[in-house]
């Protein structure tokens, strides 16, 4: 910064102030940490010339509100500065967002909302927040599906939401159509999925040392256990060749990074790092021929051996 | 852009009448580039009493404004000798759960396959973007691009409302695409649907010349153009396939909207699906794995065979 240019000290101070506020609220004794450690202030400002200041805001038109009990005897300023134009689509489609986030039915997901709307809401004229409430009385009703589609969950949603937050391994019992008997599995939980009208959670098995996703549909029962959770997060990675013009127009998912690329032969190795195996197998199928899965082996072997017994139905008809 | 209206200067009682008048030329930059005498002319008309400014008193002024933060361009002839504002710092910031959380929720509805929500999604954040600092929206860019693969269709909303328009017509077009494997290539195809799926934006649609229903996706397409309108429209031919499945697969099966249950037991259940696109099917028998058998049409049925058969030679397996 360059020290020796000229400016106004005085209107310096009040745009800095301004430039605080509306970041976030501060009290007097915040804003004089701030300005002793500027290097165009460098010392404490009274009281009295703090509100000189804050005066000059509020007569620029910047709504500040007071400091009282309620709000730690901060300044806060109440609207931005600068106000952001959105399209009425794009209000609107700040409301819809709000239906589809209560539909997931995550708290944290809720207040992480609330937090989002709140801040830009103080970017947004005076008509941008009345347009946004019509659509909110507008969609009242209207977006049902939303919470329709995970409302069968919500109980278990809810409760494993908090297992992760407390960070304690849980007993997990379900019991898929084909499985005779339930079965308990121990997981340190980790996240909430959602796949269409699907729920999974996540999940770390202590036991055989892997990421686990289970469906929501088939758990019977989730109890949390006395034990801190080691937050061991190790995902053994699925290797596997992808040729042709699959290989070619390939977009890497989440968790999946290439391995090597090979141009003349056209084909690219990657690995991909999952907590269902099963679920990447049935994607990896559906590549056909232009993919070949190399690693784990006993995966490798399991392709195999599914290809092989699907030949098989034919072989019988 | 805040304003007071026309205000007496006799009346800035217990303010700094420098700090409001810099404020006031601001807020002016915020809507026009300025020059001297425009500045002047505004804050006389906007502060009753207000002395003409000189030169290097707005100089000051420029200058307190970049220490702040803001980029103001000198006057110089390209820009008609004018003071031009190009940024500032009062721009909303999102902290990294904000940031995070749009993310998030991006993902999680990628897979609604609403193309309609997602492209207003991708607008409305687009629109955020343009008002965040440069470092910011560089760092949601940076973290968006490690977690989610959506293709990005917000640039292409012209493109996208005219081929609905045509969808929804059934035009036969000519479209220039490039390939996966970065060809150009040409073809006419008959359109019918607009899908959102895995993250890109694709339009179906029947070529009359491979007698094939053809996926492409739209930010390959390159150019459109409508074919005559006195030319046959060229329609597919839809297949009925049937197939069974078993093991865990029939137990967890649920029909989707093209299909229908024709024979359910204990152990297994028979599905009917009416199709246009047997390279579908054909993806989610695959996905099936074993617990999949084609039963007719007999032409479809050997080309499952044969592609499980080149699958199991592709692991140096023999059938």
């Amino acid at each position: 910064m360059n020290k020796n240019l000229k400016i106004s000290s005085t209107a310096y101070r009040v745009l800095l102030l301004l430039k605080l506020l509306n970041e976030r609220s501060y009290n007097i004794d915040e804003l004089n940490r701030i300005f002793l450690s500027d290097p165009f202030i460098l010392k404490t400002l009274s009281k009295e010339v703090i509100l000189k200041y804050l005066s000059t805001l509020r007569s620029s038109g910047y709504k500040i509100s007071k400091p009282t009990a309620l709000n730690e005897y901060r300044y806060h300023l109440v609207e931005a500065p600068i106000a952001i134009n959105l399209s009425d689509n794009e209000l609107e489609t700040i409301v819809i967002l709000e239906n589809y986030v209560s539909g997931l039915y995550q708290t944290r997901l809720v207040e992480l909302y609330g937090n989002f709307l709140k801040n830009i809401s103080r970017y947004l004229s005076k008509d941008s927040i009345s347009t946004m409430d019509k659509f909110r009385k507008t969609h009242q009703g209207l977006d049902e599906s939303f919470q329709d589609n995970y409302a069968q969950y919500q109980d278990l949603i809810k409760q494993f939401e908090i297992f992760c937050k407390e960070d304690q391994r849980i007993i997990v019992k379900y019991q898929y159509p084909c499985d005779e008997e339930e079965k308990d599995i121990v997981l340190e939980p980790k996240l909430i999925k959602y796949n269409q009208n699907e729920v999974f959670i996540s999940g770390y098995n202590p036991i055989i040392g892997e990421r686990q996703l289970i469906n929501l549909s088939y758990v019977i029962e989730i109890k949390q256990l006395p034990i801190k959770s080691k937050h061991n997060n190790t995902l053994s990675p699925v290797i596997f060749i992808l040729k042709g013009r699959v290989a070619k127009g390939y977009r890497l998912y989440e968790d999946e990074r290439i391995l090597e690329s090979d141009a003349e032969s056209g084909t690219i190795r990657i690995a991909a790092y999952v907590d269902d195996k099963n679920m990447l197998l049935k994607r990896l199928l559906k590549y056909g021929d232009y993919c070949e899965v190399l690693y784990p082996k006993s995966l490798r072997e399991n392709v195999i051996a599914l290809i092989g017994n699907a030949l098989n139905n034919y072989a019988t008809l | 852009m805040h304003s007071t209206g026309q205000i007496n200067i006799k009346d800035l009682d217990n303010i700094s009448v420098t700090a409001y008048r810099i404020i006031s030329i601001f807020n002016m930059l915020l809507e026009n580039p300025c020059s001297d005498k425009d500045i002047n002319e505004n804050l006389q008309n906007d502060i009753v009493g207000s002395k003409s400014l000189s030169q290097d008193t707005i100089c000051i002024y420029m200058n307190t404004l970049r220490i702040l933060g803001c980029i103001i361009s000198r006057p110089s002839r390209t820009n008609n000798y004018k003071y031009v504002l190009k940024s500032h710092p009062f721009k909303i910031e999102l902290s990294d759960d904000e940031m995070d959380f749009l993310i998030e929720i991006k993902k999680i509805l990628s897979v609604s396959e609403d193309w309609k929500l997602m492209l207003n999604i991708d607008n409305l954040i687009n629109n955020i973007l343009n008002n965040l600092p440069p470092e910011h929206k560089k760092k949601f860019l940076q973290r968006q691009k490690s977690v989610l693969r959506n293709v990005e269709i917000s640039n292409q909303i012209q493109l996208i409302n005219l081929l609905e328009q045509y969808c929804a017509k059934k035009r036969t077009l000519f479209i220039s695409y490039y390939s996966s494997d970065e060809n150009e290539k040409s073809f006419e195809i008959t359109v019918d649907k607009l899908s959102y799926e895995n993250g890109a934006l694709y339009l179906w649609g029947y070529n009359q010349l491979i007698e094939e229903v053809q996926c492409l996706r739209v930010d390959r397409i390159r150019e459109v153009k409508i074919v005559s309108l006195r030319s046959k429209k060229a329609l597919p031919t839809v297949v009925t396939i049937r197939y069974k499945l078993t093991g865990l697969s029939a137990k967890i099966y649920s029909a989707s909207e093209d299909e229908r249950i024709i024979e359910k037991n204990e152990d297994d259940v028979i599905i009917e699906v009416k199709t246009k696109s047997k390279f579908k099917i054909m993806q989610r028998v695959l996905a099936y794995g074993a617990d999949c058998t084609v039963l007719n049409p007999l032409s479809f049925r050997n080309d499952v065979l044969n592609k499980l058969k080149l699958m199991l030679s592709s692991y140096n397996i023999q059938d």
